[in-house]
């Protein structure tokens, strides 16, 4: 373990009249892996370009391992980066786009000279080991037989891991990418996922990403700084942002699925979306009008309309996506546009085949996956309670 | 029936694209025309003349094969006017390439002045060179010139340029210089906004981040196309100078500084030799073409990867 910390106190970032960054407050722990993760546009990339250098703040500090470094040029702060776009050098092989920054960080102006080698001996003995730790790396990365070429004639994937490489074999203590696999194909970006993940968790080095796609934010990392206009509006380890969403904004970032909003009244504790009763409760709530955000999965679809808290909605589309398929219902009545339901395939088909899901759809609200916010955003904190759970009465489902 | 309709839409297919054609060909023919009469033509036209002893004014000439040619390969003039003109080039070129280099990759990261600084280094090219050859012949006068005058103050000789046989050539490479610098910065800039933010950053990142290195490591090998560039259209403009010399020192002192388009000028219109200036006019293309091959070829090269 050779990661360090990060700590960012007030860190602001104005362009002329614009303010981009508006104070951030980030520890990174060792070794963690970390994500920026927020629309384009919210700061998640000056905030990185801040950590890495390339921009001094307008006001602020950073520390990397407990050294203040907020005004240290990029070379001196122990970090690396990966590109979007790769940034290889395109004149340079790719053994050499990985040997350079040890060229630099190892020779003196003067060694790297042309025949420095045949004069020096000493040079050459830092070539050999600067070759030797390109070796190291090229074959960590599976890359031995692609080090003669030059970028323009390696592939997307082969690119980002040169990329990767060129970062990994300087040794750095902080690890930064800017949304490495957004330029791959779906399936690559996969299997590069899958190699960041491992590669974290063997080099131990702190990693901070950057993404806008929750998705892979959510699959990789300890924890997820959710930034938006210029803040980071959420921070914790995944489960949380998914399960505990602060803000309404939040809860419609994260998750595969849009997010259902169903504007409600609270009253006795009751809820209701306009005259119908969801059949859920949240105590010590004062009455009042509410927006609820359910996730497609906290809807739970039933045979029948027959009791309270059950909804029947028409069904405007089907979306297969293998084993879970998502119902999209016109949600008018309930005073919202679309409601998304997810069902698993094999429920979906006993539905079908049992006639109680075609032109319309019934279902009824789970607590769990379901989140109560003021009108200004915020979340309520309370814990809602389905009557019928508590009860201990399931739906028995009747095929 | 199928097959009689697919024959009818081939048909058509056919006639469609040969309208086509026709079209295309309407189309390019105001450009292939001018091209003809305006470059085509002309050389043509010169080639034959330069097989002919025609003298501006005559209304006969004689066809005499390769005789001016073989004036020309024994003129002492001819050969004068072209070692200077290879003399001029060789000095005015690699300075101007390496000047509007150096300029661009300085002015390059100033955010706000960087304005100001591509206006003051193009101004020479958007001038009129007649014009600032007249103020040049003052600046570097011996006798009233303020260079002189700077020089003269702190214990070094005047020195007068335009008057000495070996300062001359010097004179008009100066003027040259300031002129071809401005014009490189310009290009070299749009060479530089070429180069992605990214791979800059990756390289301050990488530690190449002094201006030697990263001149070395990314600017020169990731500029090396414009430098082809450059330097081409430095080589063709530097053969092509003529404004100074004609208005600064007339191809003297005794000869000094008479280029090959100076001797085309005096030969063709001073000495109304039409026929054998076209024959130096033919070389004079021969060269400039050679430079525009090896552009070409060169930048042909960098392409492929």
């Amino acid at each position: 373990m050779h990661g360090k910390d990060i700590r960012i106190a007030g860190l602001r970032k104005d362009f002329g009249a614009t303010s981009v960054l508006k104070g951030i407050d980030l520890d990174v722990r060792q070794g963690e892996f970390l994500t920026l993760l927020g629309p384009s546009g919210c700061g998640k990339s000056t905030l990185l370009r801040l950590i890495a250098g390339f921009d001094i703040p307008t006001s602020g500090t950073l520390e990397i391992g407990g050294r203040d470094v907020t005004y240290l040029v990029p070379k001196q702060r122990q970090i690396a980066m990966v590109f979007q776009s790769y940034a290889l050098y395109p004149h340079m092989s790719a053994g050499r786009n990985i040997s350079i920054p040890l060229e630099m960080q190892r020779l003196s102006f003067s060694q790297r000279l042309p025949g420095a080698g045949f004069l020096s001996s000493k040079v050459r003995r830092i070539r050999e080991d600067i070759a030797a730790d390109v070796a190291r790396v090229a074959d960590q990365l599976g890359l031995e037989s692609l080090l003669d070429r030059k970028p323009a004639q390696l592939s997307g994937g082969q690119r980002q891991r040169v990329a990767i490489g060129r970062a990994l074999v300087r040794n750095p203590s902080v690890f930064l990418m800017d949304e490495p696999l957004s330029n791959l194909d779906a399936k690559l970006r996969n299997q590069l996922r899958e190699e960041i993940a491992d590669l974290h968790r063997r080099t131990g080095i702190t990693f901070v990403f950057v993404t806008h796609d929750q998705k892979e934010a959510m699959a990789l990392s300890d924890r997820i700084a959710l930034m938006q206009g210029g803040q980071i509006v959420q921070c914790g380890t995944p489960g949380e942002l998914y399960g505990a969403p602060a803000l309404l904004s939040v809860a419609r970032f994260v998750g595969s699925a849009p997010i259902n909003e169903i504007p409600v009244t609270v009253g006795n504790g009751d809820l209701r979306a306009g005259q119908l009763r969801l059949g859920l409760r949240a105590e010590g709530v004062a009455d009042g009008q509410f927006i609820l955000a359910l996730r497609a999965e906290a809807l739970e679809a039933v045979p029948h309309a027959d009791e309270t808290g059950v909804l029947r909605l028409p069904v405007a589309h089907v979306e297969y996506s293998g084993s879970e398929i998502i119902v999209r219902c016109g949600g008018r009545e309930i005073g919202s546009e679309w409601i998304r339901i997810q069902i698993p395939a094999e429920r979906y088909e006993q539905l079908r085949n049992s006639g109680n899901l075609g032109d319309t759809m019934t279902f009824r609200v789970r607590a769990h996956g379901v989140h109560l916010f003021a009108l200004s955003g915020e979340r309520m904190r309370v814990s809602l309670e389905n009557n019928a759970e508590k009860n201990g009465v399931r739906h028995a489902v009747s095929v | 029936m199928p097959s009689a309709s697919s024959a009818t839409n081939l048909s058509c297919g056919r006639a469609f694209r040969s309208r086509h054609e026709a079209l295309a060909y309407g189309f390019s023919a105001p450009a292939f025309l001018l091209l003809c009469v305006t470059v085509i033509a002309p050389i043509v036209v010169v080639v034959a003349m330069s097989l002919t002893d025609y003298r501006l004014g005559r209304t006969t000439f004689q066809w005499i094969g390769l005789g001016n040619y073989a004036t020309m390969l024994s003129s002492p003039y001819f050969w004068q006017a072209l070692r200077n003109s290879a003399v001029y080039t060789a000095f005015v070129v690699p300075l101007s390439v390496f000047l509007g280099l150096f300029v661009a990759i300085l002015i390059h990261h100033r955010t706000k002045s960087r304005r100001f600084y591509e206006i003051v280094y193009f101004l020479p090219v958007a001038s009129t060179l007649t014009a600032m050859s007249i103020v040049w012949s003052y600046v570097l006068n011996g006798r009233i010139g303020p260079l002189a005058n700077v020089m003269a103050s702190i214990g070094l000789p005047r020195l007068d340029f335009f008057s000495d046989d070996n300062l001359a050539l010097i004179g008009l490479a100066i003027v040259g210089i300031w002129r071809l610098v401005g014009y490189n910065v310009v290009l070299f800039l749009a060479g530089l906004t070429m180069i992605p933010e990214e791979v800059q950053d990756a390289a301050s990142l990488d530690g190449i981040d002094t201006f030697w290195d990263r001149l070395r490591y990314m600017i020169w090998p990731l500029l090396a196309p414009t430098t082809v560039l450059v330097f081409v259209l430095n080589c063709i403009q530097a053969f092509q100078v003529f404004d100074t010399v004609a208005v600064l020192t007339n191809g003297g002192p005794r000869g000094t500084t008479n280029m090959l388009l100076y001797e085309i000028n005096t030969q063709s219109f001073g000495s109304l030799k039409i026929g054998y200036g076209s024959a130096l006019t033919v070389l004079y293309l021969i060269l400039i073409g050679a430079f525009s091959i090896v552009q070409v070829a060169l930048s042909d090269r960098k392409a492929r990867p």
